[in-house]
Protein backbone atom coordinates (compact mmCIF):
# COMPACT_ATOMS: atom_id res chain seq x y z
CA UNK A 1 0.00 0.00 0.00
CA UNK A 2 2.64 2.53 1.09
CA UNK A 3 5.00 2.10 -2.44
CA UNK A 4 1.71 2.07 -4.58
CA UNK A 5 0.98 5.74 -3.04
CA UNK A 6 4.66 6.78 -4.06
CA UNK A 7 4.17 5.32 -7.44
CA UNK A 8 1.22 7.55 -6.90
CA UNK A 9 3.25 10.43 -6.33
CA UNK A 10 6.19 10.47 -8.27
CA UNK A 11 2.93 9.82 -11.60
CA UNK A 12 1.98 12.85 -10.28
CA UNK A 13 4.84 14.99 -10.51
CA UNK A 14 5.52 13.47 -13.63
CA UNK A 15 2.46 14.22 -15.22
CA UNK A 16 2.50 17.33 -14.14
CA UNK A 17 5.66 18.07 -16.15
CA UNK A 18 4.30 16.45 -18.92
CA UNK A 19 1.28 19.00 -18.78
CA UNK A 20 3.23 21.51 -17.83
CA UNK A 21 5.67 20.91 -21.16
CA UNK A 22 2.65 21.23 -23.07
CA UNK A 23 1.00 24.08 -21.79
CA UNK A 24 4.35 25.76 -22.98
CA UNK A 25 4.02 24.28 -26.14
CA UNK A 26 7.57 22.48 -25.39
CA UNK A 27 8.65 19.17 -26.77
CA UNK A 28 10.34 16.71 -25.11
CA UNK A 29 13.79 17.67 -27.02
CA UNK A 30 12.99 21.11 -25.52
CA UNK A 31 12.58 20.59 -22.17
CA UNK A 32 15.39 17.80 -22.28
CA UNK A 33 18.16 20.18 -23.27
CA UNK A 34 16.86 22.84 -20.85
CA UNK A 35 17.21 20.88 -18.04
CA UNK A 36 20.31 18.81 -19.41
CA UNK A 37 18.70 15.21 -19.37
CA UNK A 38 18.34 13.19 -22.70
CA UNK A 39 15.05 13.10 -24.10
CA UNK A 40 14.56 9.22 -23.25
CA UNK A 41 14.97 10.17 -19.55
CA UNK A 42 12.39 13.14 -19.60
CA UNK A 43 10.09 10.71 -21.34
CA UNK A 44 10.31 7.90 -18.37
CA UNK A 45 10.67 10.87 -15.90
CA UNK A 46 7.32 11.83 -17.18
CA UNK A 47 5.90 8.35 -16.75
CA UNK A 48 7.16 7.99 -12.68
CA UNK A 49 9.71 5.87 -13.69
CA UNK A 50 13.11 8.10 -13.39
CA UNK A 51 14.15 9.52 -10.48
CA UNK A 52 15.76 13.10 -10.68
CA UNK A 53 18.82 14.89 -9.15
CA UNK A 54 17.58 17.73 -6.62
CA UNK A 55 19.69 19.69 -9.30
CA UNK A 56 17.21 18.48 -11.70
CA UNK A 57 14.22 19.24 -9.79
CA UNK A 58 15.36 22.51 -9.19
CA UNK A 59 16.16 23.18 -12.89
CA UNK A 60 12.75 22.31 -14.12
CA UNK A 61 11.05 24.50 -11.33
CA UNK A 62 13.31 27.22 -12.72
CA UNK A 63 12.24 26.71 -16.51
CA UNK A 64 8.88 27.14 -15.45
CA UNK A 65 9.06 30.16 -14.03
CA UNK A 66 6.27 28.99 -11.49
CA UNK A 67 5.14 29.45 -7.91
CA UNK A 68 4.38 26.32 -5.64
CA UNK A 69 0.71 25.96 -5.94
CA UNK A 70 1.07 25.90 -10.21
CA UNK A 71 3.32 22.78 -9.87
CA UNK A 72 0.77 20.48 -8.58
CA UNK A 73 -2.17 22.24 -9.45
CA UNK A 74 -3.92 22.70 -13.07
CA UNK A 75 -5.25 26.15 -12.51
CA UNK A 76 -4.42 29.01 -10.56
CA UNK A 77 -7.60 29.32 -9.48
CA UNK A 78 -6.99 25.83 -7.48
CA UNK A 79 -3.94 26.84 -6.24
CA UNK A 80 -2.89 25.07 -3.09
CA UNK A 81 -3.86 26.98 0.01
CA UNK A 82 -1.38 27.12 3.30
CA UNK A 83 -4.40 24.79 5.37
CA UNK A 84 -4.27 22.34 2.59
CA UNK A 85 -0.58 22.05 2.72
CA UNK A 86 -0.05 21.95 6.53
CA UNK A 87 -2.97 18.82 6.15
CA UNK A 88 -1.23 17.34 3.59
CA UNK A 89 2.16 18.26 5.58
CA UNK A 90 0.98 16.41 8.96
CA UNK A 91 -0.45 13.57 6.39
CA UNK A 92 2.65 12.06 5.84
CA UNK A 93 4.62 12.00 8.95
CA UNK A 94 1.85 9.48 10.28
CA UNK A 95 2.74 6.40 9.66
CA UNK A 96 0.74 4.15 6.58
CA UNK A 97 -1.43 2.31 9.12
CA UNK A 98 -2.79 5.92 10.53
CA UNK A 99 -2.73 7.11 7.41
CA UNK A 100 -5.15 4.32 6.11
CA UNK A 101 -7.11 4.54 9.53
CA UNK A 102 -7.94 8.39 8.48
CA UNK A 103 -8.75 7.87 5.12
CA UNK A 104 -11.15 5.22 6.17
CA UNK A 105 -12.09 8.20 8.22
CA UNK A 106 -12.60 10.83 5.63
CA UNK A 107 -14.70 8.21 3.96
CA UNK A 108 -16.86 7.75 6.67
CA UNK A 109 -17.35 11.89 7.09
CA UNK A 110 -18.02 11.69 3.36
CA UNK A 111 -20.97 9.17 3.27
CA UNK A 112 -22.85 10.75 6.22
CA UNK A 113 -22.16 14.27 4.68
CA UNK A 114 -24.01 12.76 1.58
CA UNK A 115 -26.55 10.91 3.32
CA UNK A 116 -27.39 14.38 5.32
CA UNK A 117 -27.72 16.60 1.91
CA UNK A 118 -29.71 13.44 0.02
CA UNK A 119 -31.74 13.48 3.76
CA UNK A 120 -32.36 17.19 3.41
CA UNK A 121 -33.13 17.10 -0.80
CA UNK A 122 -36.14 14.27 -0.40
CA UNK A 123 -37.28 16.67 2.87
CA UNK B 1 72.20 19.95 0.90
CA UNK B 2 71.47 16.17 -0.40
CA UNK B 3 70.60 16.08 -4.23
CA UNK B 4 66.94 13.98 -3.75
CA UNK B 5 66.02 11.39 -6.57
CA UNK B 6 63.63 13.19 -8.76
CA UNK B 7 62.21 9.11 -9.22
CA UNK B 8 62.06 7.82 -5.98
CA UNK B 9 60.08 11.65 -4.92
CA UNK B 10 57.75 10.99 -7.78
CA UNK B 11 57.24 7.31 -6.14
CA UNK B 12 56.44 8.67 -2.99
CA UNK B 13 54.46 11.65 -3.72
CA UNK B 14 52.14 9.65 -5.93
CA UNK B 15 51.84 6.54 -3.44
CA UNK B 16 50.53 9.32 -0.70
CA UNK B 17 48.01 11.00 -3.34
CA UNK B 18 46.54 7.43 -3.94
CA UNK B 19 46.33 6.92 -0.35
CA UNK B 20 44.84 10.62 0.07
CA UNK B 21 42.37 9.57 -2.79
CA UNK B 22 41.24 6.01 -0.92
CA UNK B 23 40.70 8.78 2.71
CA UNK B 24 38.64 11.05 0.35
CA UNK B 25 41.26 13.95 0.93
CA UNK B 26 40.86 14.93 -2.41
CA UNK B 27 42.20 18.20 -2.33
CA UNK B 28 45.44 17.41 -0.96
CA UNK B 29 46.09 14.54 -3.16
CA UNK B 30 45.22 16.99 -6.21
CA UNK B 31 48.62 18.38 -4.92
CA UNK B 32 50.28 15.61 -4.76
CA UNK B 33 49.76 14.40 -8.44
CA UNK B 34 50.65 18.43 -9.90
CA UNK B 35 53.83 17.53 -7.92
CA UNK B 36 54.28 14.09 -9.79
CA UNK B 37 53.12 15.85 -13.03
CA UNK B 38 55.59 18.68 -12.35
CA UNK B 39 58.54 15.65 -11.71
CA UNK B 40 57.73 14.06 -14.70
CA UNK B 41 57.87 16.83 -16.87
CA UNK B 42 61.53 17.72 -15.71
CA UNK B 43 62.49 13.97 -15.89
CA UNK B 44 61.26 13.75 -19.66
CA UNK B 45 60.03 11.24 -18.69
CA UNK B 46 56.81 10.31 -21.02
CA UNK B 47 54.77 7.13 -19.49
CA UNK B 48 55.35 8.74 -15.85
CA UNK B 49 54.05 12.24 -17.33
CA UNK B 50 50.74 10.37 -18.43
CA UNK B 51 50.59 7.86 -15.10
CA UNK B 52 50.50 11.23 -13.26
CA UNK B 53 48.12 13.18 -15.78
CA UNK B 54 45.61 10.08 -15.39
CA UNK B 55 46.27 10.26 -11.52
CA UNK B 56 45.22 13.63 -11.28
CA UNK B 57 42.73 13.42 -13.35
CA UNK B 58 41.15 10.56 -11.10
CA UNK B 59 41.61 13.12 -7.83
CA UNK B 60 40.01 15.68 -10.03
CA UNK B 61 37.07 13.79 -10.76
CA UNK B 62 36.38 12.70 -7.15
CA UNK B 63 37.10 16.80 -6.18
CA UNK B 64 34.23 17.29 -8.61
CA UNK B 65 36.48 19.77 -11.11
CA UNK B 66 34.93 17.78 -14.15
CA UNK B 67 35.66 20.07 -16.67
CA UNK B 68 38.92 20.02 -15.65
CA UNK B 69 39.11 16.28 -14.78
CA UNK B 70 38.70 15.60 -18.53
CA UNK B 71 40.99 17.63 -20.04
CA UNK B 72 43.16 16.01 -22.13
CA UNK B 73 42.16 12.21 -21.47
CA UNK B 74 40.92 11.37 -25.16
CA UNK B 75 44.25 12.78 -26.79
CA UNK B 76 46.14 9.98 -24.21
CA UNK B 77 43.67 7.43 -24.78
CA UNK B 78 43.77 7.71 -28.99
CA UNK B 79 47.53 7.50 -28.69
CA UNK B 80 48.06 4.63 -26.19
CA UNK B 81 47.99 0.90 -26.48
CA UNK B 82 48.97 0.06 -22.74
CA UNK B 83 45.27 -1.45 -21.04
CA UNK B 84 46.01 -0.33 -17.91
CA UNK B 85 46.42 3.58 -19.25
CA UNK B 86 42.91 2.89 -21.88
CA UNK B 87 41.47 1.21 -18.55
CA UNK B 88 42.49 4.76 -16.09
CA UNK B 89 41.53 7.31 -19.32
CA UNK B 90 38.15 5.34 -20.22
CA UNK B 91 36.89 4.42 -16.62
CA UNK B 92 37.62 8.17 -15.98
CA UNK B 93 36.29 9.45 -18.83
CA UNK B 94 33.00 7.95 -18.10
CA UNK B 95 33.03 9.03 -14.84
CA UNK B 96 33.06 12.19 -16.33
CA UNK B 97 30.50 12.01 -18.42
CA UNK B 98 28.52 10.53 -16.06
CA UNK B 99 28.70 13.78 -13.40
CA UNK B 100 27.61 15.87 -16.60
CA UNK B 101 24.33 13.45 -17.31
CA UNK B 102 25.57 12.12 -20.64
CA UNK B 103 24.68 8.68 -19.33
CA UNK B 104 24.83 7.18 -23.07
CA UNK B 105 28.33 8.47 -23.72
CA UNK B 106 29.57 7.08 -20.21
CA UNK B 107 28.41 3.85 -20.69
CA UNK B 108 30.07 3.15 -23.51
CA UNK B 109 33.87 4.29 -21.86
CA UNK B 110 33.00 2.45 -19.08
CA UNK B 111 32.63 -0.70 -21.10
CA UNK B 112 35.90 -0.14 -23.03
CA UNK B 113 37.13 0.24 -19.48
CA UNK B 114 36.00 -3.39 -18.96
CA UNK B 115 37.50 -4.57 -22.28
CA UNK B 116 40.85 -3.13 -21.05
CA UNK B 117 40.47 -5.02 -17.45
CA UNK B 118 40.01 -8.09 -19.18
CA UNK B 119 43.58 -7.91 -20.39
CA UNK B 120 45.02 -6.99 -16.64
CA UNK B 121 44.78 -9.24 -13.63
CA UNK B 122 43.03 -6.77 -11.24
CA UNK B 123 40.47 -7.97 -9.92
CA UNK B 124 40.26 -4.71 -7.97
CA UNK B 125 39.85 -2.44 -11.27
CA UNK B 126 37.48 -5.25 -12.59
CA UNK B 127 35.21 -5.00 -9.35
CA UNK B 128 36.03 -0.70 -9.69
CA UNK B 129 34.80 -1.09 -13.55
CA UNK B 130 31.84 -2.99 -12.77
CA UNK B 131 30.58 -0.75 -9.67
CA UNK B 132 30.87 2.31 -12.24
CA UNK B 133 28.69 0.62 -14.53
CA UNK B 134 26.24 -0.22 -11.86
CA UNK B 135 26.84 3.85 -10.83
CA UNK B 136 25.46 4.71 -14.17
CA UNK B 137 22.53 2.16 -14.42
CA UNK B 138 21.03 3.88 -11.01
CA UNK B 139 21.64 6.95 -12.55
CA UNK B 140 19.62 5.87 -15.72
CA UNK B 141 16.80 4.59 -12.91
CA UNK B 142 18.14 0.63 -14.13
CA UNK B 143 17.76 -0.31 -10.30
CA UNK B 144 17.75 -3.88 -10.97
CA UNK B 145 20.65 -3.84 -13.47
CA UNK B 146 22.27 -1.57 -11.31
CA UNK B 147 22.06 -4.24 -8.02
CA UNK B 148 23.14 -7.19 -10.57
CA UNK B 149 26.88 -4.79 -11.29
CA UNK B 150 26.66 -4.28 -8.01
CA UNK B 151 27.02 -7.59 -6.63
CA UNK B 152 29.04 -8.87 -9.03
CA UNK B 153 31.54 -6.16 -8.00
CA UNK B 154 30.82 -7.16 -4.83
CA UNK B 155 31.93 -10.94 -6.32
CA UNK B 156 34.66 -9.95 -7.81
CA UNK B 157 36.37 -8.27 -4.98
CA UNK B 158 35.67 -11.39 -3.13
CA UNK B 159 37.29 -13.54 -5.69
CA UNK B 160 40.19 -11.21 -5.56
CA UNK B 161 40.57 -11.19 -2.16
CA UNK B 162 40.17 -7.78 -1.55
CA UNK B 163 38.56 -8.11 2.08
CA UNK B 164 37.36 -5.03 3.17
CA UNK B 165 39.57 -2.90 1.24
CA UNK B 166 39.02 0.02 -1.51
CA UNK B 167 37.03 0.18 -3.29
CA UNK B 168 34.84 -2.70 -1.21
CA UNK B 169 33.56 0.37 1.04
CA UNK B 170 32.08 2.14 -2.01
CA UNK B 171 30.20 -0.70 -3.72
CA UNK B 172 28.66 -1.77 -0.34
CA UNK B 173 27.38 1.67 0.26
CA UNK B 174 26.16 2.11 -3.49
CA UNK B 175 24.11 -1.25 -3.12
CA UNK B 176 22.67 -0.45 -0.38
CA UNK B 177 21.51 2.83 -1.78
CA UNK B 178 20.70 0.98 -5.04
CA UNK B 179 17.93 -1.26 -2.41
CA UNK B 180 16.83 1.96 -0.64
CA UNK B 181 15.54 3.55 -3.94
CA UNK B 182 13.89 0.04 -4.50
CA UNK B 183 12.39 0.93 -1.13
CA UNK B 184 13.84 -2.68 0.53
CA UNK B 185 14.88 -0.30 3.32
CA UNK B 186 15.96 -2.80 6.27
CA UNK B 187 18.31 -4.53 3.51
CA UNK B 188 19.31 -1.11 2.21
CA UNK B 189 20.31 -0.07 6.04
CA UNK B 190 22.10 -2.97 6.91
CA UNK B 191 24.16 -3.16 3.86
CA UNK B 192 25.12 0.54 4.46
CA UNK B 193 25.76 0.10 7.53
CA UNK B 194 28.53 -2.80 6.46
CA UNK B 195 30.15 0.07 4.82
CA UNK B 196 29.80 2.59 7.09
CA UNK B 197 32.41 -0.06 9.15
CA UNK B 198 34.33 -0.38 6.62
CA UNK B 199 35.08 2.71 5.65
CA UNK B 200 35.60 4.05 9.04
CA UNK B 201 38.43 1.04 9.47
CA UNK B 202 39.61 2.72 5.89
CA UNK B 203 39.34 6.01 7.05
CA UNK B 204 37.49 7.07 3.73
CA UNK B 205 35.82 9.96 4.80
CA UNK B 206 34.12 10.43 0.92
CA UNK B 207 32.66 7.25 1.51
CA UNK B 208 32.16 7.72 5.26
CA UNK B 209 30.12 11.39 4.39
CA UNK B 210 27.94 8.98 1.82
CA UNK B 211 27.28 6.93 4.31
CA UNK B 212 25.54 9.03 6.87
CA UNK B 213 23.97 11.26 4.58
CA UNK B 214 22.30 7.46 3.10
CA UNK B 215 21.10 6.39 6.08
CA UNK B 216 19.79 9.77 6.44
CA UNK B 217 17.33 9.48 4.10
CA UNK B 218 16.56 5.20 5.12
CA UNK B 219 15.27 6.47 8.43
CA UNK B 220 13.39 9.59 7.23
CA UNK B 221 11.79 7.04 4.78
CA UNK B 222 10.59 4.75 7.58
CA UNK B 223 9.80 7.32 9.76
CA UNK B 224 12.67 7.11 12.39
CA UNK B 225 13.59 10.68 11.77
CA UNK B 226 15.43 11.15 15.27
CA UNK B 227 18.08 9.12 13.65
CA UNK B 228 17.34 10.23 10.50
CA UNK B 229 18.57 13.63 11.81
CA UNK B 230 21.46 12.61 13.36
CA UNK B 231 22.85 10.54 10.37
CA UNK B 232 21.86 14.34 8.16
CA UNK B 233 24.30 15.71 10.96
CA UNK B 234 27.08 13.57 11.15
CA UNK B 235 27.30 13.66 7.02
CA UNK B 236 27.01 17.62 6.94
CA UNK B 237 29.61 18.18 9.48
CA UNK B 238 32.20 16.04 7.27
CA UNK B 239 30.82 17.54 3.86
CA UNK B 240 31.42 21.05 5.51
CA UNK B 241 35.03 19.71 7.03
CA UNK B 242 35.91 18.47 3.55
CA UNK B 243 34.14 20.27 0.97
CA UNK B 244 32.04 17.91 -0.43
CA UNK B 245 29.42 20.32 -1.91
CA UNK B 246 26.56 17.85 -3.50
CA UNK B 247 26.91 16.27 -0.23
CA UNK B 248 26.08 19.64 1.36
CA UNK B 249 23.33 20.34 -0.98
CA UNK B 250 21.54 16.92 -0.06
CA UNK B 251 22.19 17.50 3.61
CA UNK B 252 20.59 20.71 3.88
CA UNK B 253 17.75 19.09 1.66
CA UNK B 254 17.53 16.16 4.00
CA UNK B 255 17.73 17.96 7.45
CA UNK B 256 15.63 20.38 6.44
CA UNK B 257 13.04 17.85 5.96
CA UNK B 258 13.40 15.59 8.58
CA UNK B 259 13.23 18.85 11.01
CA UNK B 260 9.80 19.50 9.37
CA UNK B 261 8.54 16.20 10.07
CA UNK B 262 9.67 16.32 13.50
CA UNK B 263 7.81 19.30 14.00
CA UNK B 264 10.75 21.94 14.69
CA UNK B 265 10.36 24.34 11.55
CA UNK B 266 13.22 26.73 13.22
CA UNK B 267 15.86 24.00 12.32
CA UNK B 268 13.69 23.15 9.21
CA UNK B 269 13.76 26.67 8.02
CA UNK B 270 17.62 26.85 8.60
CA UNK B 271 18.48 24.31 6.05
CA UNK B 272 16.34 25.10 3.81
CA UNK B 273 17.01 28.81 4.11
CA UNK B 274 20.90 27.49 3.51
CA UNK B 275 19.62 25.41 0.45
CA UNK B 276 17.67 28.70 -0.78
CA UNK B 277 21.26 30.60 -0.74
CA UNK B 278 22.61 27.97 -3.25
CA UNK B 279 19.51 28.81 -5.48
CA UNK B 280 18.90 32.67 -5.36
CA UNK B 281 17.12 32.88 -9.11
CA UNK B 282 14.92 30.05 -7.51
CA UNK B 283 12.57 31.93 -4.66
CA UNK B 284 10.37 29.38 -4.83
CA UNK B 285 12.66 26.49 -3.95
CA UNK B 286 12.11 27.08 -0.20
CA UNK B 287 8.16 27.13 0.07
CA UNK B 288 8.15 24.47 -2.73
CA UNK B 289 10.27 21.86 -0.77
CA UNK B 290 8.10 23.25 2.55
CA UNK B 291 5.03 22.38 0.71
CA UNK B 292 6.00 18.98 -1.22
CA UNK B 293 7.43 16.06 -0.20
CA UNK B 294 9.94 15.38 -3.27
CA UNK B 295 11.63 12.31 -1.26
CA UNK B 296 10.43 9.48 -3.43
CA UNK B 297 10.95 11.19 -6.50
CA UNK B 298 14.54 12.21 -6.31
CA UNK B 299 17.97 10.52 -6.27
CA UNK B 300 20.57 12.05 -3.97
CA UNK B 301 23.28 10.68 -6.22
CA UNK B 302 22.44 11.49 -9.66
CA UNK B 303 25.06 14.22 -10.20
CA UNK B 304 22.83 16.60 -12.34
Amino acid sequence: MLMAKFKKQSLLVGSRIRSLRKDRDLTQADLAGRIGIQQSDLCRMENGEYKVSLETLFRILSVFEMNVAEFFHEDAAGAIKDRDAEILRQFHRLGPRSQEEVLDFMLFKLQIEDKLSTGKKSN
Amino acid sequence: MTDVDPLATYSDVTAEGNILVRRGDFRRAIDNFERAKRLAEEMQDHPLLIRALCNLSTARLAAGDIREAEKGLREILLKTRDPQTIFVTSSNLASALRRQGRLDRALLYAKRALRACEQIDNYGWKATCHNLIGNIYMNMSYLDDAVAEYRFALSLSEKGGLGTSYPVDYIKENLGYCLLLKKRYRQGIAIILEALQVALNNGNSRCLAECYQDLSFAYMQIKEYGRGREHGEKALQIATEQEYKDILKNCYYLLGEINLLLGDEEKSDHYFDRLQELYPHLPVLKSFLRTFDVSSIINLKNPV
